[in-house]
């Protein structure tokens, strides 16, 4: 997920191209981390040492690791730590990009501060992040201090991740006005202890894609059926995050979901979750 | 067997079906809320009832009261995504013999037709 929210902040601060962005998302998969850009990272080896071994591995059959071992530049421990950091998302990341030559490694190194520093993501938070943990890094998203939103929002975002598209971050939450006027809209409240009111919209295009995904089906028309798939989403998020409260004690319970076109905001308190996706962008509403 | 299968959401009846009848060569009839399950029910005596819980006109607990009025013996599996405590409790009350967390796994599904069919 750290891939996702960092590759925003890139292309955001015009760090790197759309197409650049998306040509990342197409290579990660098949990177592959090299140990010494690791072992830098942990601060092990320096560019130098790096080189040097780099260069004995091309007249030496040997691994990486074992010329650092026996040029007493590792200990075993500190292989075995890197070794273990190969999946490093972070670092994963960070290959691709110096590996298509879009930025140096050091340049990566700089923009990765900056980020931690505009996002006011603390070191704590970033090592969750890095490390696939994603609650503070969406609590930091949220103009909000309603607990149980927050984990609503949360439940929501690791739904889209575990049934529609794991490429998506989310920006800053925002209190809706009159103005804001929705194509398509599904929604459903929550009712008993706590009472939300919970929606999602997207333009025609993106629901088609959405609702392609979730079912499993050829969708190519947004009409009654894809209606259908998007409505059966929410209702099994809003289900998911009903039984999550319950085994916390709160009783909830769920009314019919509706579909609504040109939907206006005319609630005070509602707020707008951006959701960015590789299908487009997804906005998940809350009232409260 | 012969299964009902109830849910207002099309995509989840035609999943189910395609799921039910890639486990075995069962008869699979539909219905699309509370009520109409009660007179597909009476009309077609299925062996086994998958019933949502949310769906409009009637709802699930609705429909096994039904249900359980024209056949004391139906056996009714509860299908939500809502899988409370209390949910689960509401639904056992009103007589259905076992209750379905969705999305549906195979295996989980599987191991329900198992018992109800050697029942059946």
């Amino acid at each position: 997920m750290f891939t996702q929210f960092f590759g925003q902040f890139l292309l955001n601060n015009e760090f790197i191209t759309s197409d650049e962005l998306k040509n990342v998302f197409k290579n990660i998969k098949n990177t592959r981390l090299k140990l010494g850009m690791i072992a830098m990272n942990e601060g092990f080896l320096d560019a130098k040492q790096v080189t040097k071994i780099n260069n004995l591995q091309k007249t030496q059959d040997k691994r990486f690791g074992d010329i650092a071992i026996e040029e007493k530049y590792l200990n075993n421990n500190q292989l075995e730590i890197i070794l273990k950091k190969q999946q490093s998302e972070h670092l994963v990341l960070a290959q691709t990009i110096v590996d298509l030559g879009y930025m140096s490694m050091d340049e990566f190194a700089e923009v990765l501060n900056l980020y931690k520093l505009k996002t006011g993501i603390s070191d704590d938070s970033f090592e969750e992040l890095k490390g696939g943990k994603i609650d503070d890094v969406i609590y930091s998203m949220l103009k909000f201090d309603d607990r149980i939103i927050r984990e609503y929002v949360t439940l929501f975002y690791k739904n889209i991740v575990r049934f529609i598209t794991s490429e998506v971050y989310i920006s800053e939450s925002f209190k809706l006005t009159e103005e804001n006027i929705y194509n398509f809209v599904f929604e459903q409240e929550i009712l008993g202890e706590k009472q939300i009111y919970t929606a999602y919209t997207g333009e025609e295009n993106v629901l088609i894609q959405f609702s392609e995904i979730y079912s499993g089906e050829k969708i190519e028309r947004f009409d009654e059926f894809s209606i259908d798939i998007c409505k059966e989403f929410l209702n099994l998020h809003n289900g998911l995050f009903t039984v999550n409260m319950s085994n916390k004690g709160m009783t909830l319970n769920l009314k019919i979901q509706n579909f609504k076109e040109n939907y206006l905001a005319n609630c005070g308190n509602l707020y707008c979750i951006p959701f960015h996706t590789n299908l487009g962008n997804i906005d998940l509403i809350v009232g409260f | 067997m012969k299964i009902l299968i109830c849910d207002d959401s099309l995509m989840i009846r035609r999943q189910f079906k395609n799921m039910i009848l890639e486990i075995g060569n069962h008869d699979v009839i539909e219905a699309v809320n509370g009520e109409n399950a009660i007179a597909v029910y009476k009309e077609n005596k299925p062996d086994l009832v998958y019933m949502d819980i949310i769906m409009p006109v009637l709802n699930g607990i609705g429909a096994i009261n039904g249900i359980i009025e024209i056949d004391k013996n139906a056996k009714v599996i509860m299908l939500s995504s809502v899988g409370t405590k209390e949910n689960l409790s509401e639904a056992l009350k009103a007589g259905a013999v076992d209750f379905i967390q969705k999305p549906v796994e195979m295996e989980i599904l599987k191991r329900t037709l198992d018992k109800f069919y050697k029942e059946a």
